[in-house]
């Protein structure tokens, strides 16, 4: 085993778990895991949330480094799952490296959910917290369709590359656009439920968890562009939801 | 009744969330299990506990202990089944009173207000750390006895 055949598969495999939203310290010990299967005497990573840094060192052989960029941020817990098994399944068994190529492509095909279930997904779970938080029956229909608005512009933005935070301000706006509108032509009974319903589709909860076990295994960089995230992002939730209110005058 | 229509709703909501975050199979029924169960933890609690941050507190400690045994079990990351399990105990509504507060220009309501959301995000941050530390540190535990046993054969 060569150490310039074995690192871009390590790392491939650390890259896609970092940006399907695992922890670093995941990462970081899936990579030295495998390596080290593989007969690496010394393995450094440096991984922080936008990258990714190894040096391996073989058996008669210099060192090698390998730095990987990650841009973008999909969510996706199975996949995570998925890699975690198979870094896992690596470190027992040891197969040759296309093997393990093939292993992650049959990965990175695995069924996800389909538009419509998610379209759903994201209109129910407004309903639901609509009814959770206090609302009744009527605001959590209506509280439905400000969900499936907020998908529909969260997706366009995140496919045309906009900003986390501009991308709040603009769905959280939309969401209680919708909600007021609603409650202006008497066909809902509370505006606050349903914004309330709807701007949880857009709390920061994945990233404050996992930034907080980032802290916990002391990953303090990570820990701490998380917590940023998170702040930022609860800001332009509120920003968002402050201007169409105050457009409207319904406070003050 | 009403305590058992929030646990429903927060069945559903996380499982909601776990199909947004696309967990399959039996993964998915266990987030939504968490997510009843963090906001029946959060009342049950409040038989014990009159404060709201301790309240959310233990909540969050039963909810990430539930994560963790699962993970162990289904041998999966404890993120799988703490992301969706921990969404109904997220202060959502806090964050938005906190906001109309503010824009009403009601300054002591909004710095109460305030106050409290960021405690409640403060409880379940620390919720989750005390949890993991403590998990790690009964694996490190478990290996270190493992050795010594080892060494003394």
């Amino acid at each position: 085993m060569q150490s310039k055949n074995l690192l871009p598969v390590a790392i491939k495999i650390g890259s896609l778990m970092l940006e399907f939203g695992a922890e670093i310290y995941r990462v970081e010990e899936s990579i030295y895991r495998i390596c080290k299967a593989y007969g690496a005497t010394s393995t450094e990573i440096f991984a922080i949330p936008s990258a990714i840094i190894v040096t391996i060192n073989m058996e008669d052989e210099d060192f090698y480094t390998l730095s990987k960029h990650i841009f973008s941020k999909e969510t996706d817990l199975d996949k995570v799952d998925k890699l975690n098994d198979l870094s896992r399944y690596i470190c027992n068994n040891t197969p040759d490296l296309t093997t393990v190529n093939e292993m992650i492509k049959i990965i990175l095909t695995r069924k996800t959910y389909n538009k419509l279930s998610n379209t759903i997904a994201y209109a129910v779970a407004p309903a639901t917290f609509c009814l959770f938080f206090g609302g009744n029956l009527k605001d959590a229909a209506y509280s439905m369709i400000c969900g499936i608005v907020v998908k529909m512009f969260y997706d366009n933005l995140t496919r045309l590359q906009a900003n986390t935070i501009f991308i709040n301000i603009i769905c959280s706006s939309i969401g209680s656009l919708f909600a007021v509108l609603f409650v202006k032509f008497g066909l809902a009974d509370h505006y606050d439920k349903i914004i309330i319903g709807t701007i949880m589709l857009l709390v920061p909860g994945l990233i404050l968890t996992t930034s907080m076990r980032d802290f916990m295994m002391g990953d303090l960089i990570a820990g701490v562009l998380g917590l940023i995230e998170a702040l930022l992002i609860a800001t332009g939730i509120a920003i968002g939801v402050a201007l169409v209110l105050t457009l409207f005058g319904i406070t003050g | 009744m009403n305590y058992f229509l929030e646990c429903v709703y927060s069945f559903i909501g996380s499982i909601c969330f776990g199909i947004i975050f696309n967990i399959q199979g039996r993964k998915l029924f266990y987030s939504g299990l968490g997510g009843a169960l963090s906001q029946g933890a959060y009342i049950a609690m409040g038989l014990i506990v009159k404060d709201d941050i301790t309240r959310y507190l233990f909540a969050t400690i039963i909810t990430a202990i539930y994560a963790e045994v699962l993970a162990r079990i289904e041998k999966t990351p404890a993120t799988v089944i703490l992301v969706p399990s921990i969404i109904p105990l997220v202060p959502g509504g806090m964050m938005y009173y906190t906001m109309e507060y503010c824009i009403l220009g009601e300054n002591s309501k909004f710095i109460n207000m305030l106050l409290e959301t960021l405690g409640v995000a403060g409880a379940l941050a620390m919720g989750i750390l005390v949890v993991s530390s403590g998990n790690k540190l009964m694996k490190v535990a478990a290996r270190k006895r493992r050795k010594l046993i080892a060494f003394r054969k």
